[in-house]
């Protein structure tokens, strides 16, 4: 557009005319920002622990319903009791419920594709840190220019 | 070049981020919330609301930044998402907002000039009293030093109508200082 870049203290004073953006309903805004963002990283925590004791409530069971300890867990079986049907049907619950949590993780973040992301991901870092490295030397270069310039003026 | 490395370092947030980091994002909401507050202030005009919008900005980009595929996008994508929410709440509350599109050719290149940023409190005022298509145009462009193309996307648009929409808003602008300055 041909204009002139907005000076970087110009957003610092626009942000200083707002009165909301320094009151203490802003505190009480960023607490609550705070709250739910535990929140929502502890619901997937929360998550990610119902899978893994699903899996091993599921691990836990099997092998006292493969020995019949407690009876067949088939319900029609004849040594079927009360307890062993229960554990039959806590050991296919847990299974769905680990099967359901695996399947929405891996509809998140599918192999293929979390590997394609990080292979991204890894190459915007090099050339990020590649960026970085010719910044560094640009601002280390900086003053010597400017001292070599005065003392060849002077 | 302090601009660039700023933007090197808020890239990396990102990705990191992304990868989980609460500590990034915490650092990522603390150098974006006043500047999104100021921004959905602009448009709602209304604080509690703001606050609220604000919020719902903050979960949404919490769920989906792992959908973000360059990390070198986030300032726009955030104010994408903003805007977003900030519009439907108008759309609850019945406020119609509409474009006036101009061929291009028949936008006159307005130009900032220095004394365009002497004042920020004389800009401040006088975007109170636009209209919301002035306000958010002139706030991302004030605020965040957004190009034609990245307001565009943000307010998902074509480049042709931000640039018009662009002119008359500061020509807006300009008489409205000027107003102020000479009552």
């Amino acid at each position: 557009m041909g204009e002139l870049p907005v000076p970087d203290d110009f957003r610092s004073q626009l942000l200083k005319q707002d009165q909301s953006v320094h009151s203490s309903r802003y505190q009480e805004h960023r607490m609550t920002v705070e709250s739910q963002l535990l929140q929502a990283e502890s619901r997937e925590k929360l998550a990610k622990r119902i899978v893994v004791g699903a899996l091993l409530t599921a691990a836990a069971v099997f092998p006292l319903l493969a020995s019949r300890a407690f009876g067949g867990a088939d319900p029609f079986d004849k040594d079927a009791t009360v307890f062993s049907i229960g554990l039959g049907a806590v050991y296919c619950i847990a299974w769905a419920v680990a099967f359901i949590g695996i399947a929405s993780y891996y509809s998140r973040f599918l192999p293929r594709v979390r590997r394609a992301r990080e292979e991204l991901r890894d190459e915007t870092i090099r050339d990020m840190r590649r960026e970085i490295g010719e910044l560094r030397q640009l601002i280390e270069a900086f003053p010597k220019s400017r001292d070599t310039n005065s003392s060849s003026s002077e | 070049m302090m601009d660039e490395l700023q933007q090197l370092e808020e890239a990396n947030l990102v990705l990191l981020a992304q990868e989980g980091d609460a500590g990034a994002f915490r650092q990522l909401v603390e150098l974006y919330d006043r500047r999104l507050l100021y921004f959905i202030r602009r448009l709602l005009n209304e604080t509690e609301e703001a606050f609220d919008v604000l919020q719902e900005v903050w979960l949404r980009v919490h769920r989906s930044l792992h959908k973000l595929r360059s990390p070198r996008a986030f300032r726009v994508w955030i104010y994408r998402i903003a805007h977003a929410q900030v519009m439907s709440a108008l759309r609850r509350k019945r406020v119609l907002v509409t474009y006036e599109e101009l061929p291009l050719d028949q936008v006159p290149d307005v130009t900032l000039t220095e004394t365009s940023f002497e004042a920020a409190d004389a800009v401040h005022a006088a975007l109170e009293t636009l209209s919301l298509d002035h306000r958010r145009v002139l706030t991302l462009r004030f605020l965040e030093d957004m190009s034609v193309e990245d307001i565009a996307f943000v307010l998902e648009c074509k480049a042709g109508t931000v640039k018009s929409r662009l002119h008359y808003a500061k020509a807006a602008l300009g008489r409205r200082i000027e107003e102020e300055n000479n009552g």
